[in-house]
């Protein structure tokens, strides 16, 4: 059984950790066959008073799995497929067919542009995580974001097909899209740094604080150059 | 970056088949809508009635087609099914906490369930087989059921083992996220898998003559 | 499979179902989603009387499952960001506990609700406690959805979900409206699409304070038509045509 090197602060839920054997003897009975013997663990070091608790929200764990090519066009189906679902709500097929490719290329302006802010700044502050992960962090909150846009569709197109409110529910569905993308992308970019070095978790605040504040920014100027662009078959009206 | 070109090339490329449909869509998309969302459903329908669902339930498939897909299939005789699935729903749940981490993917959990519901239902197949076979027969008759015997006992006490090895992942999944352990979680289910693959030995003598 | 320990785990702990075989389950949860919400149709049609009881007895359970059918992706895929999603199998099972917990309230509510559309209340009126009876059957029911879904359970995850569903079921109830029928309008199986829930519902709250407004609903959607209800201002309009005459 894996050794506990360190004490750690309680979990609220799980309580005190159990020891070796007690794990042991809660285990139910399986067959005659012994229990498989279990690699033990590596010690970590105690970790020092001014460094992350492991439970700290930001903690570094093992590399996400990279993102594949085909769940970045399943992200980009889904702003689009959104896109188009809020679109249908104007009642003129043009304006839907102009969306999709307007709320597609929103979400991936946005990531695109601010990407290389990020990883400039990420080197001005001379913090520690590989430029890969961070690309792969920004890349892994765009799918992400991309599965909920997609699940969203159905909900977009329900209202859109039986009501006026195509405007303001997109507004409050892309709102929610920017919260889960910021919330995503700043749980990632937090997990690619070092939890042990405490001079980086001030400059991953203002590092992610930052970056997001320009995101948001990038993404409402887009958001007014994509709408100019699906409106145009109605001179502007919806 | 050549995800993100990607990205810009698809983007693009989703414009052209919504150009296609603002130029040649049906009259009435709802009606057109309407008939696809019965014609899965009644395929739904069809394919659940043929797994021994009652008529209300094929029926109210046309309906409420997409909250009847994913159903597990029940797991015919093995003498471990229930408990595999138990067993896979809490881990999977013990993973999905915040806490613990983005540890292992839903495609390793997958594999290793998938693995251990095969090595099931060759038991159950073994099972049925030792139940019907002739308690006196020709010697080499009962040569071979005594060597099935052995092997089904030697197959269910790796497949307990593993089943096991999956509850205990559960607890150090919590310990890792109580006490930081660098248990290697993604590795121990190769390692599960591993072990499951000797039941492939199991396979290959209930298919020789 | 006998039902009635089913109907008892609904109420009492519904979450032990979630572990059970989905495929025994089923027709018991699908049967009570129907039976609960058709008889809870029924008691609301009771109000206009007539054809409107097995109207409203058909709409009342699309009434259930729609919200759920349009919404469930959406939570799961919330519920997913950065952790493990939930299975289908497990949320399909979820959703179908749920509607049909909320469909055996809504059916133990209904001689409530009978007993009140009996002393004849006003439309109005009688609307808004339709709406606030089918908020306090589906509580329990998206309760035990949210329940399904990974993840630590806070207050914002079931705020959402909540939001979620309930302005879903708010549009669907107005999709298949009417329930109750005025008593003294032609009764229709459907009206046509016509603004929104929530003008709708701002129209008929302030209809019940007493204001007398013209509400404009306009057909929304993808199918645009305007139309104007007809003004309950008729001295204005009195004033108005006068007016016209005189210049």
């Amino acid at each position: 059984m894996d050794t506990v090197a360190s004490p750690s602060p309680p979990s609220p839920r799980i309580g005190a950790p159990p020891s070796v054997e007690a794990v042991d003897a809660a285990l139910p009975v399986a067959g005659q066959a012994p229990a498989p013997p279990v690699a033990p663990a590596p010690a970590r070091p105690a970790p020092a008073r001014t460094a992350l608790r492991p439970r700290a929200p930001w903690r570094a764990g093992p590399p996400p799995p990279d993102v594949a090519l085909p769940d970045v066009f399943i992200a980009l189906a889904g702003f689009g497929a959104l896109g188009l679902a809020a679109g249908l709500g104007s009642g003129v097929v043009e304006v839907a067919a102009r969306s999709l490719p307007a709320a597609a290329l929103v979400a991936a302006g946005t990531a695109l542009l601010t990407s290389p802010p990020l990883l400039v700044g990420h080197q001005l502050a001379k913090m520690g995580a590989a430029p890969e992960r961070l690309v792969g962090a920004v890349a892994g909150a765009f799918v992400q974001t991309g599965r909920v846009a997609l699940a969203l569709v159905p909900p977009m197109l329900f209202f859109s097909v039986t009501s006026s409110l195509w405007v303001p529910l997109f507004v409050v569905l892309g709102l929610l899209l920017m919260v889960v993308a910021g919330s995503s992308a700043a749980r990632r970019l937090a997990s690619a740094e070092d939890p042990e070095d405490s001079i980086a978790v001030g400059r991953l605040v203002a590092l992610v604080l930052g970056w997001q504040t320009l995101a948001l920014l990038v993404a409402v100027r887009l958001t007014f150059a994509a709408t100019e662009f699906a409106l145009l078959p109605t001179g502007g009206a919806w | 970056m050549f995800a993100a070109a990607a990205s810009l090339l698809g983007a693009s490329a989703l414009a052209a088949p919504a150009m296609l449909v603002a130029t040649f869509a049906p009259a009435d998309v709802g009606a057109v809508a309407a008939l696809g969302w019965l014609g899965v459903g009644a395929w739904v329908g069809h394919r659940l009635h043929r797994d021994g669902a009652g008529a209300g339930v094929s029926i109210a498939a046309l309906g409420v087609w997409p909250l009847l897909l994913g159903a597990r299939p029940a797991i015919e005789g093995g003498p471990l099914g229930r408990r595999i699935d138990a067993a896979f729903d809490s881990l999977t749940e013990a993973l999905a906490d915040p806490s613990a981490e983005q540890v292992a993917n839903h495609g390793e959990l997958s594999a290793l369930r998938s693995s251990l519901v095969e090595a099931d239902r060759r038991l159950a197949l073994v099972d049925t087989l030792l139940a019907e076979a002739p308690s006196d027969g020709p010697e080499d008759l009962r040569g071979s059921l005594t060597r099935l015997r052995a092997a089904r006992a030697h197959a269910a006490s790796e497949a307990e083992a593993v089943l096991s090895g999956v509850l205990q992942l559960r607890i150090q999944v919590g310990l890792r996220a109580l006490a930081g352990d660098t248990v290697e979680v993604s590795g121990r289910l190769t390692e599960l898998r591993a072990r499951l693959s000797a039941l492939d030995e199991l396979g290959q003598l209930t298919e020789s003559p | 499979m006998n039902a009635l320990p089913v109907l008892a785990d609904l109420l009492r702990s519904p979450q032990s179902l979630l572990d059970r075989d989905s495929a025994e389950l089923r027709p018991i949860l699908l049967a009570t989603i129907a039976g609960g919400a058709a008889t809870f149709g029924a008691v609301v049609g009771a109000y206009r009387g007539g054809i409107q009881i097995p109207f409203a007895a058909i709409k009342m359970p699309v009434l259930f499952v729609l919200p759920v059918l349009l919404g469930l992706p959406a939570l799961r895929a919330l519920s997913a960001v950065d952790r493990q999603a939930a299975s289908w199998a497990r949320l399909n099972t979820a959703a179908l506990v749920g509607m049909a917990r909320a469909a055996l309230l809504a059916a133990a509510f209904s001689p409530v609700l009978w007993l009140y559309y009996s002393v004849n209340p006003d439309y109005h009126r009688a609307v808004l406690v339709l709406a606030g009876a089918l908020a306090l059957c589906a509580l329990p029911g998206l309760a035990t959805v949210a329940s399904a879904l990974p993840g630590r359970r806070g207050w914002q995850g079931g705020l959402a979900a909540l939001m979620l569903l309930g302005v879903l079921t708010a549009q669907t109830g107005w999709l298949l409206r009417p329930f109750i029928a005025r008593p003294t309008a032609e009764v229709a199986f459907l009206r046509p699409l016509e603004a929104d829930v929530f003008s709708g519902l701002g129209a008929t709250y302030g209809t019940a304070r007493g204001a007398d407004e013209k509400w404009e609903a306009e057909r929304g959607g993808m199918f645009r038509q305007k139309r104007e209800f007809l003004p309950t201002d008729v001295d204005g309009i009195r004033d108005d045509a006068t007016r016209q005459e005189t210049q």
